[in-house]
């Protein structure tokens, strides 16, 4: 099967010289969780913006299954940003449709069943809800979806250990087995055990591309361990 | 998708709307109340039982009630205009553009379903905020000349009849281009203006901080600058009108001219704003 992702001297830079993202070439797989770690201002976000279709690139092109970033390859991505992105003044059950109605990958059915499971009232607008709870309900409505690629950019920040738990196990039941996940994140040690491999990256550079069983066994220690290592101040 | 689109984009335009047509009826309402009670005879100095106070406090409130309900359709006008704008800076390049953006479907699209419904709604708001008050102004008429409404209404009728018959009956171009100017400036302005608004608020995105702020900037700069286009093409059309200005024949034609003038810079900087706005967010899309 052909690659997912197919990055290609990729680059955004702000003004004169100064990258965020700074030519990255890299080929990434299906069917796999991929942690996109690094420390803050490494260009984690901006690349996943780019993958997106949110910040257009200074130079190189990004593929996703062979197209260029479009209407088509956002039909296949999940996105999960850093951020609250639906209207406050929306309730659930209208975000619901508004999901059904413009990606037809999504569940209605999968994303009533995760609401329930946690309690959560469809009826609620969301700035009646908890920083918390808005954080679940974006995780309900990507992951209702039956994608190809989820990109999920620092999903469990911010939310209690508890939270945590729940998003990393609604994370993994709910992927589509054919898809791959991206995950970016600086909590490492609380999602190192779900990831198949890892990129780190330090400032826009891509400094390494591994599995994450690799890592173990060459260096003897775990990802956390290691990426501590790697970018001790 | 377009579909789709439209029907999200109105839905959520629509609860403002609803809203401030809502409120301007109640409002019209009050002020339709006010204009057949006898306060308004004092209005009017139809009473003679009342005092000199009286009568002072009547007319103050009527001048008063006058002020304050055109102020508040301007106001109505003016603030869905403002939240027109905000909710397409908002839905498309704050954190709600995170959504909008990631959607599957093209960005001109994207565009055209905003621009259409926002100008859209604003003809519905105008149009409605003018039947209000044409309303108004018909009751007031109504109990100034003391003559029924519905005889009124009729009357009315009649004589727009013999309006539309002269209009077509007689050949006076200079009138039914006028006619037809206003019609376009209802009917084609909003579009333009809102193409003008969210087109300057798409270049403020290129600003690497406070594209909002930028946006603002910019859209009064296309004001600026439409009024300097306008008042040169104004001098030459006044030189063109010329002969008509000395024939004494010109007021109509002028005053046709320069609402034709305005017209057709509205709609090429709406035009030319709306394909600019439409390779931003192609090709230059920039969320912060």
């Amino acid at each position: 099967m052909s690659n997912l992702i197919e990055i290609t001297d990729l680059s955004k830079s702000y003004g004169y010289n100064i990258f965020a993202v700074d030519h990255i070439n890299i080929t990434l797989p299906r069917g796999k969780i991929i942690g996109l770690l690094g420390p803050n201002g490494s260009g984690k976000t901006t690349l996943i913006k780019m993958i997106n279709g949110l910040l257009k690139p200074t130079t190189g092109n990004i593929l996703i299954s062979g197209e260029e970033i479009g209407p088509e390859t956002k039909a296949r991505v999940a996105y999960l940003p850093d951020r609250t992105y639906l209207a406050p003044g929306e309730n659930i059950n209208t975000i619901l449709d508004y999901f059904e109605d413009f990606y037809e990958d999504f569940s209605k059915e999968r994303a009533m069943a995760m609401l329930a499971d946690l309690n959560i009232d469809p009826t609620a607008k969301m700035k009646t809800l908890s920083k918390g709870t808005k954080e679940k309900v974006q995780l309900i409505l990507v992951m209702s979806r039956q994608a190809e690629l989820y990109v999920l950019d620092e999903p469990i920040a911010g939310v209690d250990p508890a939270a945590r738990d729940y998003i990393l196990r609604t994370i993994l039941n709910n992927y589509n087995r054919e898809a791959s996940v991206l995950i970016s994140t600086h909590l490492i040690s609380d999602i190192e055990s779900v990831l198949d491999e890892v990129l780190f990256m330090r400032q826009g550079k891509l400094v390494l591309y591994s599995s994450a069983e690799e890592i173990r066994q060459k260096q003897g220690k775990s990802v956390d361990a290691y990426f501590r290592e790697v970018f001790a101040c | 998708m377009l579909k789709k689109l439209f029907k999200h984009e109105f839905k959520t335009i629509s609860k403002m709307g609803g809203l401030l047509v809502a409120v301007s009826g109640c409002l019209t309402l009050l002020a339709a109340a006010y204009l057949v009670s006898p306060l308004f005879s004092v209005f009017l100095n139809q009473s003679n039982e009342m005092s000199v106070g009286m009568t002072v406090v009547g007319v103050l409130l009527g001048v008063l009630g006058i002020l304050s309900y055109v102020a508040m359709l301007v106001g109505v006008s003016f603030g869905f205009t403002i939240f027109l704008g905000v909710r397409f800076f908002r839905s498309m390049y704050s954190d709600e553009g995170y959504l909008t953006n990631t959607l599957p479907v093209k960005p001109m699209d994207l565009l055209i379903v905003k621009v259409v419904t926002a100008a859209v709604w604003m003809l519905i708001m105008n149009l409605i905020l003018y039947g209000f008050m044409i309303l108004l102004i018909l009751i007031g008429t109504s109990r100034s000349l003391d003559m029924n409404f519905f005889d009124m209404l009729k009357s009315i009728r009649q004589l727009f009849g013999t309006l539309v018959d002269y209009f077509f009956a007689d050949f006076r171009g200079d009138l039914k281009v006028s006619a037809l100017l206003i019609l376009l400036m209802v009917f084609v302005g909003p579009f333009a203006e809102i193409a003008i608004m969210f087109g300057s608020l798409t270049i403020g995105q290129l600003s690497w901080k406070n594209k909002g702020l930028t946006g603002i900037l910019v859209y009064l700069g296309m004001r600026m600058a439409m009024g300097m286009v306008g008042g040169v093409a104004s001098i030459a059309f006044n030189i063109i009108a010329a002969r008509r200005i000395m024939e004494g024949t010109a007021s109509l034609f002028l005053a046709n001219g320069r609402y034709m003038v305005s017209l057709l810079i509205s709609i090429a900087f709406g035009v030319v704003l709306f394909f600019i706005s439409s390779h931003i967010v192609k090709n230059r899309l920039n969320l912060e």
